[in-house]
């Protein structure tokens, strides 16, 4: 047997195997091409929106962003990697600017890493949006956000988590443990800030004396509730209430009712996951701050179209902070399970 | 003279004493066979004359002058080899870079690829090993070839005395026969060789004498030309009485 | 026996450059590679653009640096986990000292890459000397240098100095518009491609992962060997750091979460074995373009995200599947 005749061999099992592969990937783009409805100059339009990180969070983001796109007809992509890396987000970005696209949706989460990226975009007249989390000195690369303004959402939700501590037996005194589900994510720092802002203002004015301090619990439930059941057991007596960044509340959910501590202290955070809006109704968190992920995809896509054609700026859209509690949370539950 | 020779040899491994007193020796270019059933000393032995293990008693002279083997790299500098079964050869490693492991001939910082080559293959030629290319991995080639190979670089790296540690074990009939041919090979070149085998037939078809051991001691010693294997095994069951003056018939 | 020694030295001779193309370890590889750039050719958009192409090129280098410590260290029968977590970390403490020590360039390169060579070494000497399969003493590390990366910044990016000499140095155009990240990265993978396939410390690795006893008996320290690819593999992730941070401008302390796997992909589809003993540069930069060309390609062909996912497991499994259908019919061939 000549070696000639084994190359031609193995080039053709891998050829039937990539062909294989080929299909397999016009298979999955296939779901995303949505141009069959809509129509005028913007129909047809390639626009592709990368996160930082896929999560759950962002489900109701690109629900909002595929039905605006849908509307118009576009071609609509949604990306992010499974787990954050800042160069896999930079390479996924880049990869997106390479693809051509009409209009870009991305999320910056640090001052400088994405630069780059944004530059290269805009140099070659690719309208940019940025949605979710913005961070310092956007505004210079003269794109729009779409977002929360995290600083001032955390201050609500200090003065929330004050409101239900003094529901809750009315302590003046005790920490408030802020809950971080992940590190080094800036929308989730500057939450805490504002957090911090709302407790150090409301002991000034009241003479109270409570603090705060920072709790990585992570996003996967069992290491989440142990890791609040030991700063719990290491001093039980000293704990206000819980505070969150995102949706730690959920966990504490969990390990209050587990332990039987359900009211024993103030539980809130951010986000409107089915758990928080469950322990909402059943009483085992008070209260949680929805941004309007729908609008985060969806107002984002528009602000995209009206640049696209016929051309307007883009500016910054705040997706506010919705206070869901006891009382609004049973319509709040409705609403939400519509991306379910 | 003897190129290499112990006297009084004596292990003790805790309570056990592995080594009692051993005498060995062995002439340039002689065989020895070193025989024994499982536990009598014959591996403590080996590890012992190849450095791996100092003895508690005993003294060493290599061509009469008095040796230290306090470490492998000791007994390598004084030309002793051992080849151990199975961990002598990297099988993703082509025959040339065997015969030269860990001893490549250097051009400053690169390892000269072609004298390897040029080498390896002379050192095969001259113990008629057969092999087809030098540029083959040691892993596809049979377990005769690789016994060749493992031996060829204990001879190749300076081995004037080369332990064998079961040869011709887990090999099939024709590749047996090989690696006694190179075994004769390397007599004739005058390396001393010492063979720990259980098989008697192939010790008296290669060796010129035959070393028995038993409970830590030399039960006897025979003339491999003189002897047959019933005698041999006899020493090794215990059957036949140990020697009393083992070393002396040697120096005649 | 009948040879002559010019039958000999013929037999010896090298092989066709043909045939030595077929035979090679990379081959099965470089065929997974070449398939997946034509397809690619054909079928993707926006593709074959030199901006596009450049970029791969660019993304890889992470990849191909770390890499390439990954390779002498799967050679070399270990493996080391923590690589995402050394680069995570080292890239926030070249932001540190850069930022907060404000330390040169130079001088803060030299510490972060001394400093991961410090880590691999540690790593190495409880893995040999111990005699805790790296495994598992790689799985502490991951853990431990990513919590060290968050104490250290308190969970915040931290930024770098703007320094423009710096950014051109590590990322700007070297050649062309060729990004200076795919340079540094050549130059890396050539250094070692040497050291490897051409130096008796490349001889030593690879003998000491094919067979440790084999080697030690032949008096390779085989442990030092391991030891210096530990620490190798450490240092290449401090070059890696201080890249990124030139790069991007800032270190986040989640850098390179998840980042070993990439790593440990690129180096198995391209060749090496995770046994030891087989693997090659020129492997690792193959597999570490498959990844880059995967990425790349799917988002240019409009594939939605969670099924990038699916397919570049996909693509992996068969890059690594052609690559052993090849070695078969080449073990046929012998």
């Amino acid at each position: 047997m000549s070696e000639k005749s084994i190359g031609r061999r193995s080039l053709l099992g891998g050829g039937l195997s990539l062909a294989a592969t080929g299909a397999l990937a016009a298979a999955c783009s296939s779901t995303t091409a949505t141009n069959s409805s809509g129509g005028g100059p913007l129909a047809g339009k390639k626009v592709i929106f990368v996160v930082h990180e896929k999560n759950s969070f962002f489900s109701p983001v690109q629900k909002g962003f595929e039905a605006f796109g849908q509307a118009m007809g576009w071609n609509t992509q949604f990306m992010g990697p499974a787990a954050f890396d800042q160069s896999a987000v930079v390479n996924m970005m880049q990869n997106a600017v390479n693809a051509k696209p009409d209009g870009l949706i991305l999320t910056r989460i640090d001052e400088t890493s994405y630069d780059g990226v944004i530059k290269a975009a805009l140099a070659a007249k690719i309208p940019v949006i940025l949605s979710n989390v913005a961070s310092e000195g956007y505004a210079k690369l003269g794109v729009g956000f779409v977002g929360q303004k995290f600083v001032p959402a955390g201050v609500t939700a200090g003065e929330q988590i004050l409101k239900y501590i003094g529901k809750h037996g009315g302590r003046k005194d005790g920490a408030i443990i802020i809950g971080k589900i992940q590190a080094g994510n800036s929308a989730l720092e500057q939450r805490g800030a504002g957090i911090r802002k709302a407790v150090e203002d409301h002991n000034k004015a009241n003479g109270t004396s409570f603090t705060t301090e920072d709790l990585i619990v992570g996003t996967d439930e069992a290491g989440a509730v142990s890791k609040i059941n030991d700063r719990y057991s290491r001093d039980p007596a000293s704990i206000a209430g819980w505070a969150g960044t995102a949706f730690e509340c959920q966990f504490v959910s969990t390990w209050a009712k587990s332990k039987n501590l359900v009211g024993r202290f103030a539980n809130g955070g951010f986000d409107m996951t089915v758990p928080v809006l469950n322990g909402i109704k059943d009483g085992s968190v008070d209260f949680t701050i929805g941004q309007n992920p729908y609008a985060q995809g969806w107002v984002a896509a528009a602000l995209l179209a009206q640049q696209i054609h016929p051309g307007y700026p883009s500016f910054t859209y705040d997706t506010g902070a919705e206070v869901v509690d006891a009382a609004n949370v049973a319509a709040v539950a409705d609403r939400e399970a519509k991306f379910a | 003279m003897a190129v290499l020779a112990g006297t009084g040899i004596r292990k003790r491994f805790g309570g056990v004493e592995a080594l009692r007193g051993v005498d060995i020796s062995i002439e340039e270019g002689e065989v020895v066979g070193l025989m024994g059933d499982n536990g009598a000393g014959k591996s403590t032995l080996m590890k012992v004359l190849c450095g791996a293990v100092r003895p508690d008693g005993g003294t060493f002279t290599m061509n009469g002058g008095p040796v230290q083997l306090r470490s492998p790299r000791d007994a390598t500098a004084h030309g002793i080899a051992v080849v151990y079964q199975d961990l002598a050869l990297v099988d993703q490693r082509d025959v040339a870079t065997n015969v030269f492991l860990g001893r490549e001939p250097r051009r400053g910082l690169v390892v000269d690829r072609g004298r390897m080559r040029r080498e390896a293959r002379s050192v095969l030629d001259e113990l008629s090993i057969r092999i087809a290319s030098v540029r083959l991995p040691v892993g596809g080639l049979s377990g005769g070839q690789r016994q060749c190979i493992a031996i060829a670089r204990a001879v190749h790296q300076g081995g004037r005395v080369v332990l064998l540690d079961e040869p011709t074990a887990a090999l099939g009939p024709e590749q047996q026969a090989n690696v006694l041919k190179l075994i004769t090979r390397l007599k004739e070149r005058g390396t001393a060789v010492i063979v720990v085998s259980h098989n008697v037939d192939h010790v008296l078809a290669v060796c010129d004498r035959v070393v028995v051991m038993r409970a830590g001691q030399v039960q006897g010693v025979r003339d491999a030309r003189s002897t047959n294997a019933a005698t041999i095994v006899g020493l090794i069951l215990g059957d036949i009485a140990a020697d009393t003056v083992v070393h002396t018939e040697v120096a005649s | 026996m009948t040879t002559t020694i010019d039958i000999a030295t013929t037999r010896d001779a090298a092989p066709s450059p043909l045939r030595k193309l077929f035979g090679a370890h990379e081959f099965g590889v470089l065929s997974a590679t070449l398939l997946i750039f034509l397809f690619c050719t054909v079928f993707v958009p926006n593709f074959l653009t030199s901006d596009n192409l450049i970029s791969v090129a660019q993304q890889i280098a992470f990849i191909g640096i770390i890499g390439t410590g990954m390779t002498l260290l799967v050679i070399a029968g270990e493996i080391d986990l923590s690589v995402g977590s050394q680069y995570g970390f080292l890239s926030v403490m070249t932001a540190y000292t850069l930022t907060e020590m404000v330390l040169p360039v130079w001088l803060a390169t030299v510490l972060v890459v001394g400093f991961g060579a410090l880590i691999g070494l540690v790593q190495g000497l409880i893995t040999t000397v111990a005699k805790v399969p790296s495994f598992v003493v790689t799985l502490a590390g991951l853990a431990i240098l990513r919590g060290a990366a968050l104490l250290v910044t308190d969970g915040v990016p931290m930024s770098g100095p703007p320094n423009p000499g710096f950014h051109d140095l590590v990322s700007g155009n070297a050649i062309g518009s060729l990004a200076a990240q795919t340079i540094w990265m050549a130059a890396v993978m050539l250094l070692f491609g040497w050291v490897l396939s051409r130096t008796k410390f490349g001889y030593d690795v690879y003998a000491t992962g094919g067979n440790m006893k084999a080697a030690t008996n032949a008096g390779i320290r085989a442990v030092r060997v391991k030891v210096l690819c530990f620490a190798l593999t450490g240092a290449l992730c401090g070059l890696a750091g201080v890249i990124l941070v030139g790069w991007l401008g800032s270190a986040n302390p989640l850098t390179g979460n998840g980042f070993e796997l990439s790593v440990i992909a690129a180096v198995v589809v391209g060749g090496a074995s995770l046994a030891g003993g087989v693997g090659s540069i020129v492997g690792t930069l193959l597999g570490a373009l498959v990844a880059g060309l995967i990425g790349n390609a799917l988002v240019l062909l409009g594939v939605e995200g969670n099924w990038q996912q699916v397919a570049t497991g996909v693509l992996i499994l068969t890059a690594v599947l052609i690559n052993r259908f090849i070695a078969s019919r080449q073990s046929a061939l012998r």
